[in-house]
C-alpha cells in the first residue's frame, strides 16, 4: 500500500506543534509559578529579617540610652556598646527572654549590631559625634539592614520643630509645638523675639478683647529644653514700643529645663496722656510648666520631690501639684522699660530704658523643683500699676517660700552631661 | 461513473485515532502541571498581600508596646575596649501568621519611650 496522499499527515502535525507549544506553555507557567513561590519564601524571611534587625537595633540603643553597664559595680560610669556587638539569637523554644547571644539548637534568625561613631563638623571650632547602630538580620537566605543614627542635637530651629528662625532668632507661630524629644536652642542673635506679627495690631479696645492678652503667649513643649544661647525676650526698647499690649508670656513646657542667661522685661502703664496705648502694661515673661496635655505623669510626683529634698523643705510640697526642674545657668535680669514724651514730637511718646537691668541673684545658678505654672513675672503686677510698689526680688523669695520654686539639693542635680544618651535616634532604613 | 472517493481531502480513521492519543497524553501530562501551576500563581499573589498586612498589624503591634515584658543582654565592648554587659528591658512583640501556605513567625523587641 502506498500513501501518496500526505495531506492527512497534517494532524500528526498539529498535535506535535500543540505538543511544542504547550510544553512551552506550560514549563513557562511553571517557571513563573515556581519564582512567586521563591518570592513569598523571601518575602516572608525579609519580613522576618526586618523585624529582627529592628530588635537588634532597638536592644542596642537601649543599651546606649541606659549606658550603664552591669556586672561591673566597681565602675558604675557610664558607658556605651562600641563597635560589633555578640550576635543575637531568636531561640524558638525559649518562652522567657527567647533573645540570646548563646546559640540556641532552633532558632528564627540571628542578628549582628555594630555600633560607629563618625565624627562630623557642623561649624567650625565644633567636633561633634554622630551614632550609628546598624543591625543586620538575616533569615534563612535573607539579610535585612536596617540603620538607627543619633545627630548630636535637635535644635529649635531644625525643621521639625522650627520653633525660630535660626539667623534673627523670630518665634515661629507654628501649631506644632510639641515634640517627644529635647531640644536644645542655639542661635546666632542670642535672642528670642516675640513674633513680629503683633507689631501691626494698633489699639482698639474691641480687638484688644477679641483676642485677649493672652493670646500673645506661645510655649514650646519637649521632655527637655536646652537654652544653649541667651534667652532674652526683648531686644529693645524699640520692641517693647511695637508690641502689642498686655502679656507675653514664653511657656516652657518641659520637666528639665536648662537656661544660660536669661532676661525677662516690663513696660508698666503709662500715665503721660490719655492715649490708650500706654493704659496697659506689657510685660515678657516665662511661664515654667509641665508637658501634662501629652504626659500627665510628666515630671515628678509631690512624693518624689519631698524624697530629693531636706526634712525642712517638705512641708512646702503641694501635695496636689506636679514638678519639673530648672536651671538657672548664668545670670537671671529683669529689665525695665518706660513711656517717655519724644522731645520733638510732643505727641509721640516712646518706650526706653532698660539700661539697668535688676540681677536676680538668688536664681543666678541655682537649681530648683518648679510647680507646675510658676511665672517669673506675676499676673497680678498689671495691677499695681506703679512698677515701684512691685519688688521682683521679694517676689522671687516669697516663691521660694512659698514652695513655687523648691532648691534642688546637690546630689539630686541632672547635669547636662547625663542627659546626653536622651538624644533622639532616627530610623534610617 | 463512479465518485473517487479517496481523491476527497480529511483524515483517516488511522490519523484522527493517533491524533487523539496524542492529545489526550499531551493534557494528561501537562493538564496538572498548567493547573498547579496557576494555582501556585493565585496563591502567592494572596500570600504577598497578606504579608503586607502582617507588616501593618506588627507595626501596630510595635506602636502600642502590645507584647510581653522581656529583657535583652547586649554584650560587647566599650568604647575603651573593655568587655561589658547590658541588660536592656524592653517588650517583645510577636505575631503569627498560620495559612494554608504555613507559619510565618514575626518578632520584635520595643524598648518603651521615656
Amino acid at each position: 500500500m502506498q500513501l501518496k496522499d500526505e495531506r492527512g499527515m497534517m494532524a500528526i502535525g498539529v498535535a506535535l506543534t500543540l505538543i511544542v507549544v504547550l510544553s512551552l506553555f506550560g514549563g513557562v507557567l511553571w517557571q513563573y509559578s515556581m519564582f512567586e513561590l521563591k518570592r513569598v519564601e523571601r518575602t516572608e524571611e525579609d519580613l522576618q529579617a526586618l523585624f529582627l534587625a529592628r530588635a537588634g537595633a532597638e536592644a542596642v540603643m537601649g543599651a546606649w540610652k541606659k549606658r550603664k553597664a552591669e556586672k561591673v559595680p566597681e565602675q558604675d560610669d557610664y558607658v556605651a556598646p562600641v563597635g560589633h556587638v555578640d550576635t543575637l539569637y531568636f531561640d524558638l523554644d525559649s518562652e522567657r527572654d527567647p533573645f540570646t547571644t548563646v546559640k540556641p539548637a532552633n532558632y528564627l534568625g540571628t542578628v549582628d549590631v555594630v555600633v560607629t561613631q563618625e565624627r562630623v563638623s557642623e561649624e567650625e571650632g565644633q567636633d561633634e559625634v554622630v551614632t550609628v547602630i546598624e543591625a543586620t538580620a538575616k533569615v534563612g537566605s535573607t539579610t535585612r539592614t536596617v540603620k538607627l543614627v543619633t545627630y548630636p542635637h535637635r535644635y529649635g530651629h531644625d525643621d521639625p520643630p522650627k520653633w525660630y528662625e535660626e539667623s534673627t532668632g523670630y518665634i515661629r507661630y507654628y501649631r506644632e509645638n510639641e515634640t517627644s524629644e529635647p531640644v536644645t536652642f542655639r542661635l546666632q542673635e542670642p535672642v528670642i523675639l516675640r513674633a513680629k506679627d503683633g507689631t501691626s495690631i494698633s489699639f482698639d479696645g474691641s480687638i484688644l478683647t477679641q483676642m485677649g492678652w493672652r493670646d500673645r503667649s506661645f510655649a514650646f513643649s519637649a521632655p527637655i529644653l536646652v537654652f544653649e544661647s541667651p534667652l532674652r525676650l526683648v531686644r529693645s526698647a524699640g520692641v517693647v514700643e511695637d508690641s502689642p499690649l498686655g502679656s507675653f508670656d514664653l511657656v516652657l513646657e518641659a520637666e528639665k529645663v536648662y537656661l544660660n542667661d536669661l532676661e525677662v522685661a516690663f513696660l508698666p502703664q503709662g500715665n503721660l496722656s490719655l492715649n490708650l496705648n500706654l493704659q496697659v502694661p506689657k510685660d515678657f515673661s516665662i511661664v515654667l510648666a509641665l508637658p501634662l496635655d501629652s504626659d500627665p505623669m510628666a515630671g515628678l510626683s509631690p512624693s518624689q520631690v519631698s524624697e530629693k529634698v531636706g526634712y525642712d523643705v517638705r512641708q512646702g510640697v503641694d501635695e496636689d501639684e506636679r514638678y519639673g526642674e530648672v536651671y538657672f545657668g548664668g545670670h537671671v535680669y529683669w529689665r525695665n522699660y518706660e513711656w517717655y514724651r519724644h522731645r520733638l514730637v510732643w505727641a509721640k511718646v516712646r518706650a526706653r530704658g532698660g539700661d539697668n537691668p535688676v540681677a536676680l541673684k538668688q536664681l543666678d545658678g541655682q537649681a530648683f523643683f518648679f510647680k507646675n505654672g510658676w511665672r517669673l513675672i506675676p499676673e497680678g503686677i498689671h495691677d499695681l500699676g506703679d512698677p515701684a510698689a512691685f519688688n521682683v526680688q521679694e517676689y522671687i523669695t516669697e516663691s521660694i517660700n512659698q514652695g513655687w520654686l523648691i532648691p534642688i539639693p546637690e546630689e539630686h542635680r541632672t547635669g547636662l552631661e547625663t542627659i546626653e544618651s536622651l538624644r533622639p535616634f532616627f530610623w534610617e532604613q | 461513473m463512479g465518485r473517487r472517493i479517496s481523491q476527497e481531502s480529511g483524515f483517516t480513521l488511522v490519523e484522527v485515532v493517533v491524533a487523539i492519543a496524542i492529545i489526550t497524553t499531551l493534557v494528561a501530562s501537562f493538564g496538572p502541571l498548567i493547573a498547579s501551576s496557576i494555582r501556585n500563581i493565585h496563591w502567592a499573589g494572596s500570600r504577598i498581600k497578606e504579608l503586607y498586612e502582617l507588616r501593618g498589624q506588627m507595626e501596630r503591634k510595635m506602636a502600642t508596646l502590645e507584647g510581653a515584658p522581656t529583657t535583652i543582654t547586649v554584650r560587647g565592648r566599650d568604647d575603651e575596649d573593655n568587655q561589658r554587659e547590658w541588660v536592656v528591658e524592653g517588650v517583645l512583640v510577636a505575631l503569627r501568621s498560620e495559612s494554608s501556605g504555613g507559619i510565618v513567625d514575626l518578632v520584635s523587641f520595643v524598648i518603651p519611650k521615656e
